[in-house]
């Protein structure tokens, strides 16, 4: 795959360790810096806080029971983009002011490198 | 009695004492309390006025046949003789009084007559009964010796049998009504049971302006007010504040007028300030009078709760479904970046679907709370565990479904390596997993007897698993050295103390 993810540093938050490991070749594969993965709300804000870079943050909303809120609103605070992934399929961030795009679990590798190009081409303009 | 007085002029006297007999028969009649009262009075009259001691009263049975009611001066064995006959049929108009001055010259049959003559009766008078123009009964005056008849004795005859006639119609009239009250004032006994045996429901009823006008026990065991202290309350007592001050009450009210019926899933609030989740329906009650309203509702707390939790676990069940789905996927991605060919892969991708199931077994039966380290050990290597290579060591405690499905994974890549190059690669090495918790947990994996270990040339998916993986899925890093005794796999996670470390507790 090219390196369409060049340069790019970006946050995975995924509790799932199967999964985060298949994202994170995904990320890999496509040219990017996997920061994480994070397991957990508390890894994911700290690595948010502690990281001089992250210009992505893919973030599932469930996280070992939890919900992956408190990381979208330190996205927003840091203006940084993110995309959800979610097995409650698109009502995921139903009632929350969030609007950003949901991955429902399982997805394709290919669709997830997109939907990333996606955001920073959206985040760019 | 002042029957047959004497004095100069005593048809004067007579008469006056038949207006007499007439005028106390009428007063009698009209205080008379039961159906006896009036035969009773019926007798005084014939008595006085007609001078005839012996008399009875005969009415149409359901059946339509005449049967004694009363009598005077007559056998029980002249009764039952002559029971049943009648010179009239029921429904039968126009009838007009029968006067036998002397049996023994009568047309009747001979056995009629002898049974007549054996009573000591010598005269016979048959007078109708009437109600409505229709013959009801008759009555009859007996007299032991030949009677002729008078014109006058016949007027006052009938002027008895109108009068006796139109009471006892009034009687059967006032019983009716006496019956149909009862029947009325039983089936609202019944109604009333039936509303108070229903205890689950509250049953009451709102007047026009909303005010409560009846509380049955149901209401009282669900609200706690009795219904002596809550009569006469509104009708939005019981909901929230918020409920009454949007008028949630009146417009209940306006939609069961207008549209027959308003139903209602509210909270409910009990006397004690409790509240209950409340389901019910109100109706206007059908009627002429004054606008009422009756409303039943019950407590559906517990269905409500079900359905909500229900509702959770399937929303639940298919996030979890597709997180297995999504681990799947990779499982299947990773596995074929690290093998060279298709069976290879079949092999590979089976024994480590597998390991993923058992622990998943394993979660299932424990509803995906904690479990024991142990199990999730046994889980993977029950085989070798019975022979005698595997041993385990370490106390009873309780982990995360999270870090149970990661150390699934990691046992699993751990006797797979052991197996192809380790301990267990040959007939006598064996493996020692033992853990011991403090504030972390160490769990470690320690091979001995078996080929000397060196890392392997290429990080395959088991090294991987076990490197990274697990090291960020339980948040510590994960010591994996290849010594020559042996591979030693050192896992640190945090302890969750046993029944905390379930999974998430949303509940509801």
């Amino acid at each position: 795959m090219s390196a369409i993810l060049a340069g790019r540093r970006i946050l995975v938050v995924e509790d799932e360790m199967l999964v985060a490991m298949s994202i994170e070749d995904t990320l890999i594969d496509a040219g990017g810096e996997v920061v994480g993965p994070a397991p957990t709300v508390g890894r994911a804000l700290g690595l948010l806080q502690d990281e001089a870079k992250i210009d992505a943050v893919v973030l599932d909303m469930n996280l070992q029971g939890h919900s992956g809120l408190p990381v979208a609103d330190a996205c927003d605070e840091r203006s940084i983009p993110f995309l959800i992934l979610s097995g409650y399929g698109d009502t995921a961030l139903s009632g929350t002011r969030h609007a950003a795009p949901i991955l429902s679990k399982p997805f394709a590798s290919a669709v997830l490198v997109k939907a990333l190009t996606t955001l920073f081409d959206g985040s760019r303009s | 009695m002042r029957q047959g007085s004497s004095g100069v002029d005593s048809s004067w006297i007579k008469k006056a004492d038949e207006l007499a007999a007439l005028f106390q028969f009428t007063d009698a009649l009209y205080r008379a309390d039961s159906i006896a009262d009036i035969f009773d009075a019926t007798f005084d009259a014939i008595e006085r006025a007609l001078r005839c001691s012996r008399a009875s009263i005969l009415l149409f049975d359901h059946e339509g046949v005449m049967r004694f009611v009363a009598s005077r001066g007559l056998s029980e064995g002249y009764r039952r003789a002559v029971d049943g006959h009648s010179p009239w049929k029921p429904g039968d108009r126009d009838a007009a009084p029968i006067f036998i001055s002397d049996i023994e010259l009568a047309d009747e049959p001979e056995a009629l007559k002898d049974t007549i003559r054996r009573e000591g009766i010598r005269a016979l008078a048959f007078i109708p009964l009437t109600a409505n123009g229709v013959v009801i009964g008759k009555f009859m005056t007996y007299r032991e010796v030949v009677h002729v008849f008078t014109e006058e004795e016949a007027v006052l005859s009938l002027t008895i049998a109108r009068q006796l006639g139109f009471s006892i119609e009034r009687r059967r009239t006032e019983e009716a009504h006496q019956r149909a009250e009862e029947g009325l004032r039983r089936s609202n006994e019944r109604l009333r049971i039936i509303l108070d045996s229903a205890s689950e429901y509250a049953i009451i009823t709102l007047d026009g302006a909303g005010r409560i006008a009846s509380w049955n026990s149901g209401a009282e065991r669900l609200l706690g007010y009795r219904e002596s202290e809550i009569l006469g309350q509104p009708g939005g007592i019981f909901f929230s504040p918020q409920d009454r001050a949007s008028d949630v009450p009146d417009q209940e009210m306006r939609t069961a007028r207008e549209e027959g019926r308003a139903t209602s899933e509210r909270w409910h609030y009990r006397k004690d300030e409790s509240r209950f989740w409340g389901s019910g329906v109100m109706l206007p009650v059908e009627g002429s009078g004054p606008d009422r309203y009756l409303k039943i509702f019950r407590d559906r707390t517990e269905e409500r709760r079900a359905e909500k939790r229900q509702k959770l676990l399937i929303g639940e069940l298919n996030h979890r479904v597709k997180n297995t789905l999504a681990t799947v996927q990779s499982l299947a991605e990773q596995t074929l970046k690290s093998v060279e060919t298709p069976e290879a892969f079949a092999s590979a991708f089976n024994t480590r679907l597998l390991a993923l199931a058992k622990a998943h077994d394993l979660l299932t039966r424990e509803a995906w709370q904690a479990v024991y380290l142990n199990d999730i050990a046994h889980a993977v290597l029950a085989a070798w565990i019975e022979d005698g290579r595997v041993s385990l060591l370490g106390p009873a405690i309780r982990i995360s479904p999270k870090q149970a499905l990661a150390l699934s994974m990691a046992f699993n890549e751990l006797l797979t390596n052991a197996i192809k190059y380790g301990a267990l690669s040959n007939s006598s090495g064996c493996v020692v997993l033992s853990w011991q918790c403090s504030d972390a947990c160490s769990v470690r994996w320690e091979e001995r007897g078996g080929p000397s270990a060196s890392p392997p040339h290429r990080q395959g998916f088991g090294l991987r698993v076990l490197n990274r993986g697990l090291a960020s899925e339980l948040g510590r890093p994960v010591d994996l050295r290849f010594e020559p005794a042996g591979v030693t796999c050192t896992i640190r996670m945090d302890f969750v103390d046993g029944r905390r470390a379930g999974m998430d507790d949303r509940g509801e």
